[in-house]
């Protein structure tokens, strides 16, 4: 059931009327039943994955409280960790590993001959064992103390508008809510109806109208023309923008509707100037999630250069792989690692000065070079194989010979209508430093955005419901 | 507890909302006033002769064409003029050819029509083997649009009828649909951008006067570039492939023949040409010889059906505008034939 189906509107439409008719004390069992329901609407047999999850965390977490010393707390913690990882690796990593070990061996005399299994990836298992995760983890760290009830920890780990694809919830932020009685307000309604409408314009305009640009240049076989790979560049990462930021705008809208207020996932990427600026304003639960469950605990920056260096490789290949069992996406990881590394060299020898007041013109120029720089990262991220991402960048650089400005006047049109809206939206967000801004707008200026978004919507959005690219993760 | 404040206020009142709703309102009146610029030819003949069906100032036909967008050229005002000639009366004919529709669709056309106007003394049913064969039977129909045009011709309770519930209840949102044309003609609209956005130059899609003037009549394929080809005949061919009778089609027939002969209407069958190389094909493979042994059981059997000979034949791909459509010389070319046969048929022994 996709957010952008009418399948989905009903399923809301139905289960939003029955929540807010019923008292606190139900509506939390109408949302755990609707959220195993929008689940299993997928596939029934990996519901067992949520319940092994919920069932296992829930004890651990509660078990670590209980225990007396370290040794039985660390050994519930890592019955926790032992779990969701297992669930992940089996279901995400094994043929993956399977296939590279037996690839690493194939020039060797030694025939391992393993046997992959049939698996298919379930929907959303990266998001929410890694939600589980923080539960367990935070609670060792005694950072939050476990609930009680079974029926509000099984409501935040399947909460449904966030299920699929994040944001990634902590039980700090999202606990309490389940556990406290929701207040559900008008104002908030408003605010959930504007976050769903964008969101849903993102998704069906933006982002599945450029995938029928993306998609055929990089099924192509090689040679790639300079041209078609930078369009098809351009044209994914606002793809990639807008389908993700467009679902968690719908999820972020879904829940305020429902009294829930879950954490921003996406805030004007683009516009960062250096890749730390990026990960704090790209799928912004992720990458805290890494910051504060990996980066910290290796070390962080506090044993020297190398040391950190070595961490944030480690993290970013580690949330590379964490998109996919492929080798493009460790690639990709690394070489967001890479770019953070160079960024603190930078930094520290001083190559990039701190100042409080920035030339519009090298902020602009900052935030093009920069978005170029995370262009060429969705390549890699993008290719289907090492292979391409070769073949790709060779097309990228050197083949531009015959070069039509007519053909490449044509392909920038295709796109161009589309990241123009997203550019002067966004850029209105950015210049008044919030992303509701319109929402905040005089309600004339608000009625015509509603207008504009609806029209194209009906117009100009694909329908069909064309699946979220980060459901795979 | 605390409880919801889920309350309207009027202080709150989504003030943009309503105005965004009043715009999209605006925008659909547009629409509607510019329907013969935005609507399908098909949909727009479709809407033409719902309302047709309906008026009551019209005059009583003698005989009405069923037929789907095969039929739909076919100009039944020079069958009747010519008719009124050769047999010194008159003799009204009005074309009821809709695209998309299925033997389920003429079952309640003549129903509908019957409700609102006189019975006819001749109903010209225009058939083919995929009719028969259950292809064009709305659970089969793949096309969204076709599934539309049901709704567009008939009420919730008469497409209900025709349907399984299952069907029904998944095909129902269309019914909703159908009320904005801004929803329902949405990818025109898109069409009609991209129209403007290159050329400039927006032509409406119909020619609103064709169809009165050809009672009914309106070519399919009028104004579309000619597209057959070796390889689209092949494409027609596969997707038709052979020729078997669908059990379900065949009641619905028979539901049809039964309605027009509780009302002694006669019903005179015929086929529309087929394209050579589809045709020749059917021979070899003895699909032509099936289509036609079922249709002489349904003459015999039905004492008020009459069957045009020859009861198929085929024409030169250049007839067509498309392996399934006449261009305007072939439906020039037929529609004297037809009026032939026709007038052989209902002149006086």
């Amino acid at each position: 059931m996709l957010f952008n189906s009418l399948n989905f509107f009903i399923f809301f439409v139905f289960v939003y009327t029955i929540y807010s008719l019923s008292n606190f004390k139900w509506q939390n069992y109408i949302l755990l039943l609707a959220s195993y329901w929008f689940y299993g609407s997928w596939d029934w047999r990996f519901l067992s994955l949520i319940w092994i999850s919920t069932l296992v965390d829930f004890y651990c977490g509660k078990r670590i409280t209980q225990a007396k010393s370290a040794t039985h707390k660390k050994s519930f913690l890592f019955l926790s960790i032992f779990v969701n990882l297992s669930i992940l690796g089996l279901f995400k990593y094994f043929n993956f590993f399977i296939e590279s070990f037996e690839n690493l061996l194939a020039n060797s005399p030694i025939n391992l001959n393993w046997q992959t299994l049939n698996i298919i990836l379930p929907v959303g298992i990266s998001f929410y064992t890694f939600q589980t995760m923080s539960y367990t983890i935070d609670i060792y760290h005694k950072k939050i103390k476990p609930t009680k009830n079974f029926l509000n920890f099984a409501v935040f780990v399947a909460y449904f508008p966030q299920l699929m694809a994040g944001p990634i919830e902590r039980a700090k932020h999202l606990l309490p809510q389940v556990e406290n009685p929701r207040t559900l307000t008008l104002d908030k309604f408003y605010e959930g109806c504007y976050l769903i409408l964008w969101g849903l314009f993102q998704k069906v305009v933006i982002a599945d109208n450029l995938a029928k640009i993306v998609d055929p240049i990089f099924s192509a076989q090689a040679p790639y023309q300079g041209l078609s790979v930078l369009v098809a560049l351009y044209a994914f990462s606002f793809q990639i923008l807008c389908d993700f930021a467009g679902y968690s705008n719908i999820a972020r809208g879904l829940s305020k509707c429902m009294g829930f207020d879950i954490m921003i996932n996406f805030n004007l990427p683009y516009f960062a100037t250096n890749p730390r600026e990026f990960w704090q304003r790209w799928h912004i639960s992720l990458s805290s999630w890494l910051r504060d469950y990996l980066y910290i605990p290796l070390g962080g920056n506090k044993f020297g250069n190398c040391k950190t260096y070595r961490n944030l490789m480690i993290t970013m290949l580690l949330g590379g792989l964490w998109h996919g069992a492929a080798w493009t996406f460790v690639i990709w990881g690394a070489y967001h690692g890479l770019l953070l590394i160079l960024y603190h060299i930078a930094k520290r020898d001083n190559y990039i000065k701190k100042t409080s007041h920035q030339s519009p013109f090298i902020f602009v120029f900052k935030v093009v070079f920069f978005f170029h720089l995370v262009c060429f990262g969705w390549l890699i991220f993008r290719s289907e194989s090492i292979r391409q991402i070769i073949d790709m960048s060779y097309g990228l650089i050197f083949n531009w010979q015959n070069l039509n400005l007519i053909d490449f006047g044509i392909k920038l049109n295709k796109i161009t209508p589309y990241i123009l809206i997203l550019f002067i939206v966004q850029l209105f967000q950015y210049l008044n430093n919030d992303l509701m801004v319109i929402f905040k707008s005089h309600f004339i200026i608000k009625s015509f955005f509603y207008y504009a978004c609806i029209i194209l919507i009906i117009i100009f959005g694909v329908t069909g419901g064309k699946e979220f690219i980060y459901f795979q993760f | 507890m605390e409880k919801n404040s889920f309350i309207f206020n009027f202080k709150k009142f989504p003030k943009a909302f309503f105005i965004a709703l009043l715009l999209l309102l605006i925008t659909e009146i547009i629409c509607r006033y510019n329907t013969p610029y935005i609507i399908n030819p098909g949909d727009y003949v479709l809407l033409y002769k719902e309302r047709h069906l309906k008026l009551k100032d019209k005059s009583d036909y003698n005989a009405i064409l069923l037929g789907d967008s095969r039929a739909m050229g076919i100009d039944t005002n020079y069958i009747s003029k010519n008719i009124q000639l050769k047999l010194k009366k008159d003799f009204l004919i009005y074309n009821y050819a809709i695209p998309g529709f299925g033997v389920q669709g003429y079952y309640l056309l003549l129903k509908k029509y019957l409700k609102y106007n006189k019975k006819p003394e001749y109903i010209f049913l225009s058939t083919r083997p995929l009719l028969l064969a259950g292809h064009v039977n709305i659970e089969k129909r793949s096309a969204r649009e076709h599934k539309h045009r049901f709704f567009l011709f008939f009420s919730i309770p008469e497409y209900f009828k025709i349907t399984s519930f299952p069907f029904f209840i998944k095909t129902l949102h269309l019914k909703i649909e159908r009320f904005s044309y801004l929803l329902m003609y949405r990818s025109n609209l898109k069409k009609l951008y991209e129209q403007y956005y290159h050329s400039k130059k927006i032509k409406p899609r119909i020619k609103l006067g064709l169809i009165e003037n050809q009672g009914g009549g309106y070519p399919y394929s009028l104004g579309k570039k000619s597209n057959i080809n070796d390889e689209r005949i092949k494409e027609s061919y596969t997707w038709k492939e052979d020729f078997y009778v669908d059990i379900d089609a065949m009641n619905w027939f028979e539901k049809l023949f039964n309605l027009a002969e509780e009302n002694q209407i006669k019903v005179i069958i015929f086929n529309m040409p087929l394209v050579a190389p589809v045709f020749e094909k059917r021979e070899k493979n003895g699909s032509n010889l099936r289509y036609k042994e079922l249709l002489l059981t349904l003459e015999e059997k039905y004492k008020n059906i009459t069957l045009l000979r020859p009861i198929l034949e085929s024409y030169e791909t250049t007839y067509f505008s498309d392996p399934s459509h006449l261009n305007t010389e072939g439906n020039e070319r037929f529609k004297t034939i037809l009026f032939d046969k026709i007038s052989d048929i209902i002149s006086p022994q």
